[in-house]
């Protein structure tokens, strides 16, 4: 294993999460991403999967331990450090956060605008990401008017436009038929090829065949790692 | 659609619906801000021209007994003040200067008014020395009492002036801190977006600044425009008298300049305080996530 392979990308040392001040909905998380490595998060409803990925993708900050992200503590970054930081993390949200106002083509193109990018140099890479999500011809519609698995398409586009070494996913394909979630898959696995560290949150343990990777578990606030058998 | 032509588009919605309301109040803000300036600008010419008119003369009035002691008394003086430009105010001119105070109603037919001259000194002692062989019942106005209260009048509308401007500015920064806060609420998922992918503060708060822009430039432009107009048509149709000591509405160059400074000004003053507004939301953001 080379020096970049065997980097951590994402690490966690004995992390608690609680909301205001309730009981830990997160228990004395460890976990470590390795860079280049695809990962799989399950657990049942409100096992605390989103949380645990809201605390990777820094919308949360933990109530106790160590959250290290490409190297650096979070908690002694400065604001600008971490937006920094959030610029290199794709996140695909449940609820897409897709925004309305915006076509989807504006939509795609956010991180990059977001990073200074000048109209001219993505303007083709939108268009060509947009093709290969079966959304190239609908590239000026608003979002408002697409189903839901569109718009998981779109969030899961906007997620990966700026090539980010870190994709968080939260149940990527869980409004797509198995034909798009599959194919939506070979992206993510296309990407971690290309040295993206992936972790998705899923129900649907189908996926883990499609892709393999390590497989982590949380139920009850903690987190396991599945052995392979 | 070819895929540039849509990039670019404003990251911030425009709600012209929603926005309306907001762009009413600061337009009149405005328009009130630019009326206040222009009062200013007015009262301060007409105390300059009041001010030209007093200064450097000294007003004599002989008192006179009868109607047949005016011509006599008024060639006495004259000869006296020979070393001195005089002017003498005739009768009518002399009545004139009563009806700020009396109005326009009849003067009692027996009523013998004094007889003015205005001499271009303001040596009194002078005029003093000349009249006084004369042996002619006189009284010498310098006009001091009146230059004072002129400057007197001049300060305060100045400073009435300047108070209601920084009110009304103030105000605008108010409402437009408001505002951004309440387009903050309402945009809070698109902001929270952007601050997910990795949008700065200054990212972000540039986009309020914009829409503060946009929104406040309008309405300072309005606001001062319909001013200006208002302004423009009292001074074709008369508006107050130049006689009167409210002053005579006039729309000068530099009252343009003027206006066009208070646009930029209050514009900016109101994107400046979107901008702080939107980086203390964010700060106290920031702080939990």
């Amino acid at each position: 294993m080379n020096n970049a392979a065997s980097q951590s990308i994402v690490r966690f040392d004995r992390v608690g999460l609680r909301y205001d001040r309730g009981s830990e909905v997160l228990r004395d998380i460890d976990i470590n991403l390795r860079a280049g490595s695809f990962n799989f998060l399950t657990g049942s409803s409100g096992a605390g999967k989103s949380s645990l990925l809201k605390l990777m993708y820094l919308a949360l900050k933990p109530s106790r331990g160590l959250i290290s992200l490409f190297g650096h503590d979070i908690a002694t970054q400065s604001v600008k450090d971490l937006d920094l930081i959030r610029q290199r993390i794709g996140v695909v949200w449940q609820t897409f956060g897709l925004i309305d106002h915006l076509s989807i083509f504006d939509n795609v193109a956010l991180p990059l605008r977001v990073q200074g990018a000048e109209q001219d140099s993505y303007a083709a890479d939108v268009k060509d990401l947009l093709d290969w999500v079966g959304l190239g011809k609908k590239s000026h519609v608003m979002p408002a008017t697409l189903s839901g698995g569109e718009k998981q398409r779109i969030a899961i586009a906007r997620a990966v436009i700026a090539k980010p070494p870190l994709l968080i996913a939260d149940e990527p394909t869980g409004n797509v038929d198995p034909q798009i979630g599959e194919r939506l898959m070979r992206l993510f696995s296309e990407m971690n090829r290309m040295g993206t560290t992936v972790i998705i949150a899923t129900h649907d343990h189908s996926l883990f065949n499609v892709v393999p990777g390590d497989i982590y578990h949380i139920q009850d606030g903690h987190l396991f790692q599945e052995v392979a058998t | 659609m070819n895929a540039s032509a849509q990039s670019g588009a404003p990251l911030l919605p425009i709600n012209h619906a929603a926005d309306r309301p907001l762009r009413v109040v600061l337009t009149i803000m405005a328009f009130l801000a630019a009326l206040s300036l222009l009062g200013s600008r007015m009262a301060e010419r007409s105390y300059l021209s009041w001010e030209n008119e007093l200064a450097g003369f000294a007003t004599v009035q002989i008192i006179v007994e009868s109607h047949d002691d005016v011509m006599p008394a008024t060639r006495r003086a004259q000869d006296a003040l020979n070393n001195f430009t005089v002017e003498t105010v005739d009768p009518v001119s002399a009545k004139a200067l009563l009806e700020p105070w009396l109005g326009d109603t009849a003067l009692p037919e027996g009523l013998v008014l004094p007889v003015l001259l205005r001499v271009k000194t303001t040596d009194i002692a002078a005029i003093k020395n000349a009249m006084t062989p004369t042996e002619l019942v006189f009284k010498i106005e310098d006009q001091s009492r009146w230059q004072s209260e002129l400057l007197r009048s001049r300060r305060a509308i100045g400073w009435i002036s300047g108070l209601l401007l920084v009110l009304i500015t103030g105000g605008s920064m108010a409402i437009t801190v408001f505002a951004t806060q309440s387009a903050i609420a309402a945009e809070s998922k698109t902001v929270s977006v952007f601050t997910q992918i990795g949008a700065s503060d200054r990212f972000i708060g540039n986009l309020f600044v914009r829409r503060a822009l946009r929104l406040g430039g309008v309405a300072a432009v309005l606001g001062a425009g319909l001013a200006a107009l208002l302004t423009f048509i009292m001074s074709i149709t008369g508006g107050i008298g130049a006689q009167s000591f409210i002053p005579h509405f006039s729309l000068s160059l530099s009252d343009i300049i003027a206006l066009i400074i208070l646009t930029g000004v209050l514009t900016g003053l109101g994107a400046l305080a979107a901008g702080a507004s939107v980086r203390q939301i964010l700060h106290i953001v920031r702080r939990t996530a």
